[in-house]
């Protein structure tokens, strides 16, 4: 039986890997590109019709593309600075983590599971539609009632 | 925009998340297939199925999805793979764990962004719930 264990796990091990190296490598490589040319800075203006929608200001649209591109960690970065320029409204501040919470890094973590056999539109699209659904209604509670923002907001480190 | 050192970055990005990937993949994979001998996924299975069903899925999703919640993505994957689900499951199961995941290393990071930390957990919870119930009645068989 343990040896049977020893064998399951490693075969099955290396295959998984070779699948998900087969699909992580080049994304992480495209990104890697994407964020040296600056990409983002250059494509961000094209998303302020969806910031929009979404109750927020234009400055808001490149930390939230930031993080949905590149995940939490480098959006949280972009999003403190912004916030400490003082672009940023509490009501941004809200939004925007709200939609990065439910919606980031999106290529590298959709392909990982796509890669293992999930189905990459259809949870591309419930988590992208879910994200833009919830930022929207909170959006529309918060707009009028800046008292509320404080449920959400904390002070910037 | 130096070509050439940007080439190179970027291979080194790929190669250094596959062998990240790798780390956390293989051990959890032993450990997986090591439970799979034991009783424990059957009990899982037992305890869980009747929730985890409203969500299309069988009882032992609820391993892959906790574990992806209390640790972070990477580990879910063997989790997945070594037990058998069909693709309609992993597509579920996937999204949930997109939505929310890594609870402990994520709430840290919006609370430095300005966020309170356990209301986005919340609002995550139930993004993920709805999102299964979502994909369950979309998805059929």
């Amino acid at each position: 039986m343990f040896v049977d264990i020893i064998k399951e796990a490693s075969m099955n091990s290396i295959y998984t890997m070779a699948q998900i190296a087969f699909i992580v490598m080049p994304i992480m490589f495209i990104l890697r590109l994407a964020k040296e040319a600056n990409l983002l800075n250059k494509i961000s203006s094209y998303f302020e019709p969806l910031t929009k929608i979404l109750y927020l200001s234009k400055e808001a649209t490149f930390p939230l593309i930031v993080g949905i591109v590149f995940g939490l960690t480098y959006g949280a970065g972009v999003i403190v600075q912004a916030a400490k320029e003082g672009r940023l409204s509490p009501k941004d501040l809200i939004l925007i983590n709200v939609f990065l919470g439910l919606n980031h890094a999106i290529f590298e973590d959709t392909f990982l599971f796509a890669a293992i056999g999930a189905n990459a539109w259809v949870m591309f699209i419930t988590r992208t539609l879910l994200a833009i659904l919830i930022t929207y209604l909170l959006g529309k509670w918060l707009t009028g009632k800046e008292k509320k923002e404080m449920l959400l907001t904390r002070p910037l480190a | 925009m130096d070509f050439k050192r940007v080439v190179k970055l970027g291979i080194k990005d790929g190669v250094e998340t596959t062998w990240e990937l790798a780390k956390v993949i293989v051990p959890v994979y032993f450990i997986i297939t090591f439970l799979k001998y034991t009783p424990i996924i059957d009990w899982m299975t037992e305890v869980f199925q009747p929730v985890t069903l409203l969500i299309g899925l069988p009882g032992e999703a609820t391993l892959p999805i906790v574990i992806a919640n209390a640790l972070t993505v990477y580990p879910a994957i063997p989790a997945i793979t070594a037990l058998s689900f069909t693709s309609k499951e992993i597509t579920i199961i996937g999204t949930i764990i997109l939505l929310c995941h890594s609870l402990p290393v994520e709430t840290v990071i919006a609370k430095k962004a300005g966020s309170i930390g356990w209301k986005i957990i919340i609002i995550r919870i139930l993004a993920a719930i709805l999102a299964g119930i979502i994909l369950n009645l979309m998805m059929g068989g």
